[in-house]
Order: structure tokens, then C-alpha cells, then sequence
């Protein structure tokens, strides 16, 4: 241990060299930093359903459906016509958008008795000239099936453009051109976008914003509290710097080896700068304790002290974010964990080797003394907050432990009522225009998300196409589809205007002849193959709560079970089924992450410490806390989403760190003082200040996210920063407790001078 | 200072009449090209339409019969595949079209209320063979010539027009068209058609018409073959009981 010590003294200046020439290598690699914010390329491939959903973007020309919302009080007025029309043609001249359906250009057959008119819905015929011929075209098309409730409310006060995207265009980059080339048009009327390529794309700027606001506020923040707490400059820079440089390397690192931020990982500078800093102000704080004059030796006697903790505490932490490599079934999270696992390492490094090195050069003048650390460097927290917590424990330690345990039952109550939430449109503000944009959706058309049947077998066959206009049928006879469109739709109605009734002929050559109708719709490729040996039944999903996919589903698969056929088969899919999957991935990897970091943390920290109980001690607090974060998450309907999933593996990782530096300075003092008391005493005055420090500055790094766009983000700033509580207090409150009830059951003065001599006697 | 003006009205007079002399040339070049294009009073025709994927290269083969009278009555009556046979479609004057499905045996007037696409997946829109000649429904503007062809601007008449202008390239010793390009109100060029001619009993007569959508990836060449012209066709090959009955051009079932 002594020999780190010297390295970092007696190469300090090469350290800093090094260090300096390395910010600016990985620095430079930021400017190749991407964001993808889409779920779906975040999926597993080889999940079913995830695979049946990325298929029918191929073969249907798109599973992603962009939406341009518009608002008035009709919108067949002659001016919201107009821009209809604008967009409709420019959407339709973009490269990367691969088909337009709009009021303006949607087709429309109408029969009248021998004769049958095909066309546009609005046309040259019957385009209004005036509000008047508006408000009477209103009454006519929203009369009008195919497109009531479809593509225009039912009142005519909302209107949708839809668009499906080439598949082989970045898709969030044809969306950002069609929300810059909509701004541009300076419209009169309310719009808003839909469709999942845009929730990301709001996300994607979301992110981008709150890196740009969040993090400078993190800094200035978590800089105040370590002024106040260490009252000096170097203080404050230190650990500053520490996280900043970690951030640095680590987010380089990820860039070169070609990965993306997401919506999960853009919250990594934030974590890293409240967990890396953490290293540092341990470290610092024992330095600046330490009473020797000569600088070199109190950095010497002060990294002998720290190297232990501090490396075991950054190897449980990064084991809490690399359980999410093994545990977590979106790839965003794995990279999440891989790259705050990186950052934490280089904090942990940089804390051990270049803080040290960097008081070194520049030295502070040092306070004199003994070799013994000082208690009394802040006088406000030793006398209000330490001195009071340690009487307290010593004192009242099965009241304290009492009150764990009562917040530990409550917690249990609050754990069942936790509910989970994987939609992203549900991750925005209620005026944020994304949620906007979902609300109207869900209430004038039916919902925003769609869903997909696929039929593999012959589009021609009376047999699967009569099947598919069945199962339309029944589907909106479910709750949660409204409307659905299909090829069987289309050779229904060309039936009819062949005077053959709205529905599919039972000769197969009738329905030939009738495809040859059929030619002329533009927007075929989107509901049937070339081949025509698939076809889809698009439908819009309106749900109003997770379990609905799970119901639906269930109401899905009785109507495939009563039909099977050996000439087709029926699959379904679609984001809400994607969302499903998610859903029941979270709970999976997320237990899956929590029990591999449990596991892991209570191992190493038993093996370093040489004893199970004392691992398992450690790890009590950590576990008290997880526990009362799922309660208090269930008891304030906080949901498990994709970020707040997070949280436990996280809380684990950090958290563990608070009973790590107690335990390891509890052993050094109980053998400096031979009393558990006094060594209880002196570990919450000197080890506990730092954890306090430390506590304060990690949850107001983490606070900040409460100014997030995204309601995940508020959400898991405020957890985290309860659960920096929780284990805090367990670490200076339930774990010397636990402690000290556990040493009076063999000692009754507790004194641990007593007991090695029993066991002195006993050898 | 006299003579600077007299100068300047001689130029302005010299270029008002050159862009007199160029309209006035892009009209008869027009003209002269409805002459040939128009010439033909009746036409039968064996047709093979071969829709091309361009994306995929996938190709599907239709087949068809057709009788023309002047350039307002069209019968087309379909043979292959299979289960096109015996579908038909009737134009007649005024851009009335019947459809009949032998299977439903029944006829429809259709009517389109826009360009309506086209059945059968074409490229070629209801609107992209004329009834009427050119230099009726567009205003032509020289815009370029070569060696072997002249290049007219044709603006449509009509405000409502399916097209925002066309490009014909017409060839300079025949007078028919090589190639028309079709640009929509904003100026971007849909899709593209190459013609080629032969001479049948005196008259140009396009035997093979290739029409490309860029956009959509997509292509439509359609074959003449056995073509007949000047025929005396009859009127009453052009009527809706025909459409269902399926006389022959000698007037057989």
C-alpha cells in the first residue's frame, strides 16, 4: 500500500502529464458522440415478437407510422386544406418517406347505384371554397367509414397526416427534416407530431437539453456543498475534477468502441460525477485529517488507510452497474452499465493516483499533531448531526433497530403495489407536445400505436381473406381497437361496387378480377406483399393501462386458437406487444441484476474482510434500503420504467460503499481504542462526516434530474437520492446497531479487549 | 444619341419578333406532331405490358386486345394471365370509362374525380393518352433543339390540369414524339415515357411505349403487335353491350 503511495508522489509529474494527454485524446473523441434514443434497436433480436415486428417493417414498407397532428375548429376549411396540401406534397417529395395518406390525397370509391366513382376524397369537385361548403363537406365525409375516426375526427376538429418511412433511410433523420421543413411553414393552425419515431426524437432533444442545463447545475452544485463541507478551493477541485476527468475518459472510451447514448445513458455524466467525486472527498477528507505536518507522509499514512476501502468500494459499485450487462435485457441498459462501470473505475484510479499526486505538487500548509486523525474539521456537522446520531446509537440501538425493521414491514406492503410503465409517451410532462400528441390520438383516432396481424398464405383465397375480414371484425369488438384497415377491406368494398354486397366473394376468380382493381391503390404495398402471398391487418391500439396489451392479448390468441388453418397462419405484433415484452423483461432483469450485484457485493466485501457475517453486515443497510426505495415506490405510484429499473442495482452499488467505510474503519478503530463503543464513536465522527459529505453531494448531484423534461428522469433523481438516505443512515444507524447488539450478545462491556482475551484463554 | 435610340427600339423589335418567330415555330412544331400522332382514324393492336419492379427486378406480364377508333373511343380487352381474361375497359368521348368483370357480369361506369392512377398497376395514368391533341390542351415554348430533335415546354391550359408542364423531345425529320417527361405544379419530374415508331400503311404509329416512375421504382413497357390500322372500324365495337358481350373487330363473338 505504501508503495502507491510513493508512485504517486514520486511520479506526480508524469501522472499529471499523463493524465492532461489523455483528457485531450479521449476529449477529441467526444465529437464523434451519437444519440440513439429508439427502444426498438435496443431489443434483442432473437425475441419473437420483436423479430415478427422489425419483419413487417421490411416487408410492409415500414412499422413506423409518423404522424402530423393538425387542430381547428373544422378542418375541411379551405386555408387547413391548403396546408393539407403543402405538407402532404412535400412529404411526398421527401427522400426517406416512403408513402402519404392525408385528407388531400386519400382515395376514396363511392358507389351510386351502375356507377362507381374513384378517386380522391377531396377533389376538384367538392374542394370548399368558403366555410360555408366546409361545414357541409364536414357532414359528408365524416359520415364517411373509411376515414371518420381514421384520418379525421369524428367533430372534424383534428386531422392526421400519416407517413411510412423507407426502410433503408435513418428514419429519426427523416423525422427531424419533416419537423424542421413543418416549422418553416409558419402554419396558422395547432400541430403536433405522433408516431414512435418522433417520441424519440423528442427524447433525443429532451436528452440533448438536459445534458446542456442539467449537468453545469450538478457541478456549481455539488461544488457549494464541498466547499461548505471542506472549506477550501482545493476542496472543491478535486473531486470536481476527479469525476470530470473520469467522465471524460470513460465517455471516450464508449465512443471509440462505437457505441450510442441513450435516453438511459444520458443521465452517465450526472452518476458518475456524484459517484466519482465520492472516491475523491474520501480520500481528501483522511489527507486533510490526517495531524502529520509532512505532507508526503500524510498522504503516505492516509492512502495506506483508503486504499482498501476505496478500492472495494469502487469494485461493489461497478459491480452494481455491471450486473446490467448480465441482467438487463435492452441493450441500452447494458451499455449504460458498461459505461458508468468504466467511469467508476477511473474515478476510483484518479483517486488513489492523481489526487494524491496533485497535493503533492501543490501542497496546502498542514495542521500539526499526532498521528491520530482530527474529528473536528467541520464543527457544525460533528456538533448537530454526528455527536447527536452516535449518542443516539449507542444509546437507543434497539429503537433504532426497531425503527428499520417497522419501515422494513411497511416497505413490504408498498412493494406489492408497485406498478410499472414501459410506454415512452407516457415519459413526458402533460404539456409537453408529445403527450399532447398522444391525448389527441388516443381520444379523436383511436390511439397512436399500431398493431400488426400478419396472415402468411394467399391474399387471393376467399378462405384467409374472409378470415381476415372476421377477425377485423372481432377486433373492434375489443375495447382497445377502434379502427383497422386490411386488403380484405378493399376487396370487400370493390365487391360491393360490383354490386356484390360489402363483402369477400367466395370465388377466388371474382376475387382476382377484383385485384385487378386494385392496382390503382398506392398505398397497397403497406397491407399486402408483391407476392401477395402476406398481408396485415393494421389497427390502432388504444390502451389506458399496461395490463390492457396483456388482456387484449389474451382476447387475440382465443380467436386464433379457434381458427387454425393449414393454408395460412396468423401472428401478431406491434410496439404495445414490444411494450409488453419490456414490461415483463423489466421485473426479470431486474431482478436478475439486483440478486447477481447482491451476490457479488456481499462476496467481495466477505472476502476482503476476511468474514461472511461481516460482508453480510455491510450489506444489511444497503438491503434495508432497497427494500423501503420499492416500498416507497409502490406507496407514491412512482412506476418501474426503463430508467427507475435502474435504481436498485445502482442504490446497491453506491450504497454499499457508505457500510464498506464503516466497517473498515470500525476494524481500525476498535483495535486503536479496544472499545466497540469508542470505535463506534470515532468511525460516525471521522468516517461518518465523509459519508455525510458524500450522501449530501450524491443526492444533490442527483437532485438535479428533478428539472428533467422527462418524468423517468425526475423520478430517478429523487430515488436515488432517498436511497443515498437510506444507506447512509443504515451505514451510521442500523449497521453500529446491528454492531453493537451483536458484540453485547458475547460481551456485555463491550469491550473487544474482553473478548480477545476469552479467546486468547480459549487457544 | 438619335441613334442609341433608334438602336434600342431595333433591338427591342428584333427580339420581340425572334420570341414571336419561336412561339409561333413551337406551335406548328406541335401541331405538325398531332398531325402525325393523329393521323390514324381506327387501330387494332395486340398488347403486351410488361409492369417491371425496378427495385427488385420482378416482372409481370399482362395481355391485352385493343380497338381504336379515332383517339376518344378505346376498347381494351384483356387475355392473359388467366384471370384478367375477359376483363375490359371502354373509353369513350367526354372521358367516360366502363369497366366489366366477367365473373360479376355486370358493367360500372367509372368516373374519376383525378388523375385515379391506373388499373392494373400501369404507369400509365387514365389522363396520359389524349383524346384531344396537344396543341389543344397545352401551350407549347421552344426550349431547346439538337440535331436531331426539338425540345418543347408544354404548359397545360388548364389550371386544374393533372400536370404542371411537359417536356416533349420530337423528332426533327418525322415529327413525332421521342420522349415525354411529366413534371408536377412544383416542377419535379414524375415519370418519363420513350417512344418508338414504325411505319404502318403510311403513318407513324408508336409500337412500343416505355414509361418509368422514378419515384416508385417503377416500369411499364408496352408492346404493339400485329398492328392494324385504317381498318374502318364501326362505331358499334364502342358501346357498353359490346363492352359485355365481346364482339370481335369483324364484329363476331
Amino acid at each position: 500500500m505504501e508503495k502507491l503511495a510513493n508512485i504517486a508522489i514520486k511520479y506526480r509529474w508524469t501522472i499529471f502529464v499523463l493524465v492532461v494527454l489523455f483528457s485531450l485524446f479521449f476529449g477529441y473523441q467526444l465529437k464523434y458522440l451519437q444519440v440513439d434514443s429508439n427502444i426498438v434497436d435496443s431489443l434483442p433480436k432473437d425475441d419473437s415478437v420483436v423479430r415478427l415486428f422489425k419483419e413487417v417493417g421490411d416487408r410492409f414498407g415500414g412499422n413506423e407510422i409518423g404522424m402530423i397532428i393538425l387542430e381547428s375548429d373544422n378542418v375541411l376549411k379551405p386555408n387547413m386544406l391548403n396546408d393539407i396540401q403543402r405538407i402532404t406534397d412535400s412529404l411526398s417529395e421527401m427522400k426517406g418517406v416512403l408513402s402519404v395518406t392525408s385528407l388531400t390525397n386519400i382515395m376514396n370509391i363511392e358507389v351510386e347505384g351502375d356507377n362507381f366513382e374513384v378517386g380522391k376524397l377531396i377533389n376538384d369537385k367538392n374542394r370548399p371554397q368558403d366555410d360555408q361548403q366546409a361545414d357541409s363537406l364536414l357532414k359528408v365525409v365524416t359520415a364517411n367509414k373509411m376515414v371518420a375516426g381514421n384520418i379525421i375526427a369524428k367533430d372534424g376538429t383534428a386531422t392526421i397526416i400519416l407517413f411510412t418511412f423507407q426502410k433503408d433511410d435513418d428514419i429519426h433523420a427523416v423525422s427531424q427534416k419533416i419537423m424542421d421543413m413543418v416549422k418553416k411553414m409558419n402554419l396558422t393552425e395547432k400541430y403536433y407530431f405522433g408516431g414512435s419515431s418522433f417520441m424519440t426524437l423528442y427524447v433525443a432533444d429532451v436528452i440533448s437539453d438536459d445534458l446542456i442545463k442539467l449537468i453545469p447545475i450538478s457541478f456549481i452544485l455539488i461544488s457549494l456543498i464541498l466547499f461548505l463541507s471542506f472549506r477550501s478551493i482545493r476542496g472543491v477541485v478535486l473531486p470536481i475534477l476527479t469525476a470530470a476527468l473520469a467522465i471524460l475518459w470513460a465517455m471516450g472510451i464508449f465512443v471509440m468502441l462505437g457505441f450510442k447514448l441513450s435516453m438511459v445513458s444520458n443521465n452517465v455524466p450526472i452518476i458518475i460525477l456524484a459517484v466519482g467525486s465520492a472516491y475523491a472527498i474520501h480520500v481528501l477528507n483522511r489527507i486533510n485529517q490526517c495531524k502529520e505536518k509532512n505532507t508526503k507522509l500524510a498522504i503516505a499514512r492516509s492512502l495506506s488507510f483508503m486504499i482498501v476501502p476505496v478500492t472495494l468500494t469502487a469494485l461493489t459499485t461497478m459491480v452494481g452497474f455491471l450486473s446490467f450487462i448480465f441482467g438487463a435485457y435492452l441493450s441500452m441498459i447494458r451499455d449504460f452499465g458498461f459505461l458508468v462501470a468504466l467511469g467508476t473505475f477511473f474515478s476510483a484510479v484518479f483517486a488513489l493516483l492523481f489526487v494524491p499526486a496533485m497535493i503533492a505538487i501543490f501542497p496546502a500548509k498542514r495542521k500539526t499533531g499526532g498521528g491520530a486523525v482530527s474529528k473536528h474539521e467541520n464543527p457544525f456537522m460533528t456538533k448537530y448531526i454526528l455527536h447527536p446520531l452516535s449518542r443516539m446509537v449507542i444509546k437507543k440501538r434497539y429503537t433504532v433497530l426497531i425503527v428499520w425493521v417497522v419501515l422494513f414491514a411497511v416497505s413490504i406492503v408498498g412493494i406489492m403495489m408497485i406498478q410499472r410503465s414501459v410506454d415512452v409517451s407516457e415519459y413526458f410532462k402533460p404539456n409537453y407536445p408529445a403527450s399532447i400528441a398522444s391525448k389527441i390520438m388516443s381520444e379523436k383516432f383511436g390511439g397512436s400505436k399500431p398493431v400488426f396481424v400478419v396472415f402468411k398464405g394467399d391474399m387471393q383465397s376467399p378462405e384467409v381473406l374472409k378470415r381476415m375480414y372476421d377477425l377485423e371484425k372481432y377486433m373492434k369488438e375489443s375495447p382497445y381497437i377502434t379502427n383497422t384497415q386490411s386488403i380484405a377491406d378493399v376487396v370487400a368494398k370493390l365487391n360491393d361496387a360490383m354490386g356484390a354486397g360489402n363483402k369477400i366473394p367466395d370465388d377466388e376468380g371474382q376475387i382476382q378480377q377484383l385485384w385487378f382493381l386494385i392496382g390503382q391503390q398506392e398505398n397497397l404495398s403497406q397491407l399486402v406483399t408483391e407476392d401477395l402471398d402476406q398481408g396485415v391487418i393494421i389497427a390502432k391500439f388504444n390502451d389506458h393501462g399496461h395490463n390492457d396489451i396483456k388482456l387484449f392479448n389474451n382476447y387475440i390468441q382465443k380467436y386464433f386458437q379457434k381458427y387454425p388453418s393449414d393454408n395460412y397462419s396468423i401472428e401478431i405484433t406491434g410496439m404495445p406487444f414490444v411494450n409488453s415484452q419490456l414490461d415483463k423483461s423489466l421485473v426479470h432483469s431486474q431482478l436478475f441484476s439486483l440478486i447477481i450485484a447482491i451476490v457479488l457485493v456481499i462476496t467481495i466485501v466477505s472476502l476482503l474482510f476476511r468474514s461472511f457475517i461481516k460482508g453480510l453486515y455491510a450489506s444489511l443497510p444497503i438491503l434495508a434500503t432497497i427494500a423501503i426505495l420499492y416500498g416507497i415506490m409502490g406507496l407514491t405510484g412512482i412506476p418501474l420504467n426503463v430508467v427507475t429499473v435502474l435504481v436498485a442495482s445502482i442504490a446497491m452499488g453506491i450504497g454499499i460503499d457508505y457500510s464498506i467505510h464503516f466497517i473498515s474503519h470500525f476494524n481500525h478503530s476498535v483495535k486503536h481504542f479496544k472499545s466497540v463503543k469508542k470505535a463506534i464513536e470515532e468511525t460516525i465522527l471521522v468516517s461518518g462526516k465523509a459519508i455525510m459529505i458524500n450522501f449530501i453531494s450524491v443526492s444533490a448531484g442527483f437532485l438535479v434530474l428533478v428539472f428533467s423534461e422527462l418524468v423517468p428522469m425526475i423520478y430517478f433523481g429523487i430515488l436515488i437520492a432517498l436511497s443515498m438516505l437510506g444507506s447512509s443512515m443504515g451505514a451510521l444507524t442500523l449497521l453500529p446497531s446491528i454492531i453493537l447488539i451483536g458484540t453485547k450478545r458475547y460481551n456485555t462491556n463491550n469491550t473487544v479487549v474482553k473478548s480477545t482475551e476469552k479467546q486468547n484463554k480459549k487457544k | 444619341m438619335k441613334n442609341r435610340v433608334i438602336l434600342i427600339i431595333t433591338g427591342i423589335l428584333f427580339l420581340t419578333a425572334t420570341k414571336m418567330t419561336a412561339q409561333a415555330d413551337a406551335r406548328t412544331i406541335l401541331s405538325k406532331m398531332d398531325d402525325v400522332i393523329f393521323s390514324v382514324k381506327d387501330k387494332t393492336a395486340d398488347v403486351k405490358m410488361v409492369l417491371i419492379n425496378l427495385k427488385n427486378g420482378k416482372e409481370n406480364v399482362k395481355k391485352a386486345v385493343i380497338m381504336q377508333k379515332g383517339h376518344d373511343k378505346k376498347l381494351f380487352r384483356y387475355i392473359y394471365p388467366k384471370s384478367d381474361s375477359g376483363i375490359a375497359t371502354l373509353t369513350l368521348p367526354g372521358d367516360q370509362t366502363y369497366l366489366y368483370l366477367p365473373l360479376f357480369k355486370s358493367v360500372k361506369k367509372i368516373s374519376s374525380n383525378s388523375d385515379g392512377g391506373a388499373f392494373n398497376k400501369s404507369d400509365f395514368s387514365l389522363r396520359d393518352t389524349p383524346t384531344k391533341p396537344y396543341s389543344e390542351l397545352y401551350t407549347p415554348q421552344l426550349t431547346g433543339t439538337n440535331d436531331t430533335a426539338y425540345i418543347l415546354a408544354l404548359i397545360p391550359k388548364s389550371e386544374k390540369w393533372l400536370y404542371g408542364k411537359l417536356v416533349a423531345t420530337i423528332d426533327k425529320t418525322h415529327y413525332y414524339l421521342k420522349r415525354l417527361e411529366y413534371y408536377n405544379q412544383k416542377g419535379k419530374k414524375i415519370k418519363e415515357a420513350d417512344y418508338h415508331y414504325q411505319k404502318i400503311g403510311g403513318h407513324w404509329v408508336a409500337d412500343q411505349v416505355t414509361m418509368t416512375n422514378e419515384a416508385k421504382q417503377h416500369r411499364t413497357v408496352t408492346i404493339m403487335t400485329n398492328i392494324k390500322i385504317n381498318t374502318g372500324l364501326k362505331d358499334d365495337l364502342f358501346t357498353v353491350e359490346n363492352l359485355k358481350g365481346g364482339k370481335s373487330k369483324n364484329g363476331e363473338k
